[in-house]
Order: C-alpha cells, then structure tokens, then sequence
C-alpha cells in the first residue's frame, strides 16, 4: 500500500543575521530533516511513526499525502506518486491534521460533509450511507447542526476525521489525533480509528505523541531519530530490546529486609514494600516468586510491564543517541 | 461545478457576519463623503474642471468608490493565514487546485459583501447626488474585468507568501498606492498630462478609474473600448503570471509548524 524508499528532505533556511545587513543578505543553512528514511506499510496495517519533537515525523506525513515534493527518494501510495499525481492521488487519501481543521468554521458541521461529498463527487446514495456510519459510531448526531466554531475540541476532532472519511479513502493519516482532547475524547477516537481499520480495512498511518494511542492502536512502530529509521517492528520487541527489565512489586507482612540469591536483580525496599526488577531472559518469574514464597511472607504482589514511555525515553537516551 | 460548491459555501460563511459587512460599508461611504466635501471646494468658482462636470465627478468618486470596496481582495490574507497556521496541509489534499479554492474563497466574500450594496447605492443616490450610468453594457464589462484584474493582482501579492514570511507590509503599501493610482481619490482625467497616459496604462486604473468613468461618461465612444482592452490585456497577463508563480510555489511549499 505505502512503499517508501531512500526518502530524503532537505530545508533551505535563511541564516539570521544581525543587524540591518539581513535586509539584503542572504545566507542559507541547509538542514536534513529526513535523511535517507524507507520503510513499507501494507494494507489494511495499522502504522505509527514515533519520534521525538523534529524527528522527522511531520515531514514523512507530508511527503505521503503529497504537500512537499522530498529532496529525494521514492514514495509510492497506492500505487502513484503523491506530489506528482496529486489529483488522482488525493480521493484515496484521508488526512487529519492534529489541530488543524477542514471544517468550514462558521457553518453547521453538516454544511462541511455535505461541501465535502460534492467536492469529491461522492454518489449521493454512497453519501448518505457512509455519513450515516459515520455520524452513529462517532455519536455526532447532537451536534450536527451546530457552527463549527461552537463545538468542543473533542467534537470538532470527531467531526475532522469524519471529514477525512466521508469520500471513503482506502489510507488514513492521523498527525497527533488526540492533541489536545481529554481522556473521554482520546478513547472514542481510538476506539474509532480502530473499528474502521478493522471493519473496514483502512490502512492507518498515525503519529502521535500519546503513548496510549499507540499502545492500543498500532500493530507496528516506526521509530524515528534525526530524520533516521532507529527502529521498525511491533511494540512487544520494541520493549525487549530498549527496556528488557520488569518489575515485580511485592508488600511483604513484616519488614524483613529481602536478600537474593541471583545478582542480577536490583532489589530496593522501604519498609514492608520491595520493588524487584529483572530481566526476564535471565530470571524467570516463576522462580522469583517462589525464592520470596519461601524465605518471607508475602501480603501482597504485582507485576508490572516497562512503561512505554520509559522504553521511548531510554531508546532517546541511548549513548549512541 | 464543484468550484461553485466551494464559492457557495464560503458566500454562505462570510454571510454569517452580515453585521460586519455593513459595518465596513460604513467606510467608503465616509470616504465619499469627505471627497464630495474636497472637490465641491474645487467646483465652487467654476461648473466645469477640464470639461468634467461636478454631477460627473460625483458620480465618478461614488462609483469608484463603491466599485473599489466591493473589488478588495482577502487574497493575501487569506493564503498568509494558511501558511501560518499550517492549514494549508488541509487544502492542499482536496480534490480542487489551491489556486481554484483561493479564489472561490474571494468570490464568496464578494458575493456576501454585494448585499451592502442594497444600503449603499440608495444612500448614494439620496445623499450625494449619484446619478444613472452613461451606458450600461460597457460599464459591466468594464466592472467584472475591474474585479478579475483586482483578484489577479492581489493573487499575486498573496502568492509572494510563499516565499516571504510576512506579507502585510507590502500589502498595505500596495493597497495605498493602488487606491490613488485606481483614482480613488482623484479621476486619472484630471491627472497631470504625461502622469496621465502612463498611469492609465498601468493595471490599477483597471482596477476602479475605467468601469467608474465609463459609468459616469468621463470615457466613452472609441477611448472607452480602448480603456477596457487595457484591462482585458492586464487581466490575461496576471493570470498567466499566476499560472507560472504557482507552479513554482507548489514545487517548494513549506508550511509552518509541526
């Protein structure tokens, strides 16, 4: 569905100078915004770019819908090329653009679906079906006939990605969905973009900087460092390789300071409560339970995954980084 | 078809401030006023300036007036904005060039803004003495193509923001060299010879002097179709200069944040 190659951008800036010479100079810096990135999405897959404010993200989402014309490199989207075959490229793309409305500002959101279907020329039978689809799994009935500019954040973020929807694209790109929205919001969006993925077959690319989106969205992470693939497969190996401990939470009956046999776990403690982490390649869980079951008594115990986000934040921190 | 679509919507937008349109009619309304004040000083010690009567200069400064405030263009505004904010993203992945979706927003605005007219035209009549038009066939012509050069012009203005970061400056100087060489204030009949002929050449008279004089008489016969071959000139060559801008433009679009 996306196949992207060697892709390369690069941004003339002009140099800022001092004084009132800049009015006449001119000095360029050339920065490389993304600098050699490929990677492929298949249909029906369900894809996050991650990365790192200036990582590169924006630029490769807008490389894929066509906006900016890359340095160099191939992009291919079903099959054609974006930015070259704009027109007959855009009726199969949907985008949304975190905070960055399609939607007609003084009209009722209705107005916007109804300028949008005409703009893509959308059968009016098709029309009314997939509006109707859409307005139920995004509850938007309450508010379609109110002016844009009156509705909450998160109601004008399910009205975008209906928009984005209504002409029934085969490819989403979401650029920070949730930004912004609060908890409610941030679950009924992804509860949406994972129905229609599934339902519906609609290849997803999404950025976000929400580590739940992602956590509960993609089946696939591109991570991105300084315009560079650092990594490209599923969270699980993700966890492994960037942040392979767990830890085990235990709140022991008395204060008995806890002492184990294998080195390679790190043991804290205040008083009754014991936070052991592992490395679960090394140290099996099992075993750990049962060295604690037998030498304290245990009132209490829990298991905790590596957060994403400690993964994210060690993979940045890296000393290659 | 579907760029009508998009003109429609934004009529139907910007008529939702309907009080803010006749609000800003106030103001050339305010203008005319002041001027008919101005050139009735000029008329008090003859009945006729370079043989244009005092009824014709008044007709010309409403018509012009009113022409040149029904022409403003929130082109610059307009794709500044977008290249700002970074909406531009949003547009940009329509099925309909941007060029189209720039102009269909112009010719929205337009459209709202004629209702004005409804307020003005009567005041204009009653209060400062408008009177009917020289011919009408000609004038209309004359006034659409007064329009287009003005939606060219400041298309291209607005087309300069996507290689300057702030355009505005230039705009307003634009705007306030624009309204006295489109004769705003004074007829480009009663400018200075030499002056004349080469302001009459340039686009801006095309943008508000030409319809406005035509309407009021000050040109007519041969030099009236002449005038509006001026402006049929200007406005094929704005818009193939356009065609040419945009297709560079489009190659290194950046827009702003994220």
């Amino acid at each position: 569905m996306v196949k992207v190659e060697d892709l390369v951008k690069e941004y003339r800036r002009q140099k800022r100078q001092n004084g009132l010479w800049r009015l006449w100079s001119r000095e360029y810096s050339v920065t490389r915004a993304v600098d050699g990135v490929s990677f492929s999405v298949g249909e029906g897959e369900l894809l996050a770019l991650l990365g790192g404010n200036g990582a590169g993200k924006s630029t490769i989402m807008k490389s894929l819908t066509g906006i900016l014309t890359p340095t160099s490199g191939t992009v291919e989207v079903a099959g054609l090329v974006p930015w070259r075959q704009r027109k007959k490229y855009v009726p199969h793309i949907g985008a949304v653009f975190g905070q960055r409305s399609s939607l007609w500002w003084d009209l009722p959101l209705m107005d916007s679906f109804t300028i949008i279907s005409r703009l893509y020329e959308i059968p009016v039978a098709n029309y009314a079906k997939n509006l109707q689809q859409l307005i139920d799994l995004l509850d938007m009935g309450s508010f379609l006939e109110t002016p844009v500019r009156s509705l909450s954040l998160g109601q004008r973020m399910r009205g975008d990605l209906a928009a984005a929807l209504v002409h029934e694209p085969s490819i989403l790109f979401l650029d920070e969905p949730t930004v912004g929205l609060d908890v409610f919001a941030k679950r009924q969006i992804r509860s949406f973009v994972a129905e229609i993925n599934r339902t519906q077959n609609v290849t997803v690319l999404l950025t976000s900087h929400d580590i739940d989106d992602i956590e509960n969205l993609a089946d696939r992470v591109v991570l991105l460092d300084r315009g560079t693939v650092a990594y490209d497969g599923d969270l699980e190996a993700l966890r492994l390789r960037y942040s392979p401990h767990r830890v085990l939470k235990v709140r022991l009956a008395d204060e008995a300071a806890v002492t184990l046999s294998n080195d390679t776990v790190e043991v804290s403690q205040s008083g009754s409560s014991v936070e052991i982490a592992f490395d679960p390649r090394i140290v099996s869980v099992s075993a750990l339970i049962d060295e604690i079951n037998k030498g304290y008594k245990i009132a209490d115990i829990s298991f905790v995954e590596a957060e994403l986000e400690d993964v994210l934040a060690r993979f940045y921190s890296r000393d290659d980084a | 078809m579907r760029t009508w679509t998009l003109v429609g919507a934004w009529a139907r937008s910007h008529s939702t401030h309907r009080a803010d349109i006749w609000a800003r009619s106030i103001l050339p309304m305010l203008q005319i006023y002041v001027l008919i004040q101005i050139w009735s000083g000029a008329y008090r010690t003859q009945s006729h300036l370079d043989g244009i009567s005092y009824g014709k200069t008044v007709t010309y400064l409403c018509v012009v007036n009113m022409l040149m405030w029904l022409n403003q263009s929130t082109i610059p505004w307009y794709v500044a904005d977008r290249i700002r904010e970074g909406k531009i993203a949003t547009e940009l992945i329509r099925p309909i060039p941007f060029p189209l979706q720039v102009l269909s927003h112009q010719v929205g605005y337009t459209i709202a803004r004629t209702t004005a007219l409804a307020g003005m035209i009567p005041v204009a009549v009653v209060v400062a003495g408008l009177e009917a038009p020289a011919t009408v066939g000609l004038f209309v012509v004359s006034a659409l193509l007064s329009y287009a050069v003005s939606v060219g012009l400041y298309g291209l203005l607005g087309s300069a923001g996507f290689w300057l970061h702030e355009t505005s400056g230039i705009v307003w100087a634009f705007s306030l060299v624009n309204a006295f060489l489109a004769g705003s204030f004074i007829p480009l009949a009663l400018f200075p010879p030499g002056v004349r002929e080469v302001v009459e050449l340039l686009p801006f008279g095309a943008m508000g002097y030409t319809p406005a004089a035509i309407y009021s008489g000050m040109v007519s016969g041969a030099a009236a179709v002449q005038a509006v071959l001026v402006q049929f000139f200007w406005c094929v060559t704005l818009v193939a200069v356009i065609a040419l801008v945009w297709r560079r433009a489009e190659r290194g679009i950046v827009s702003q944040g994220g």
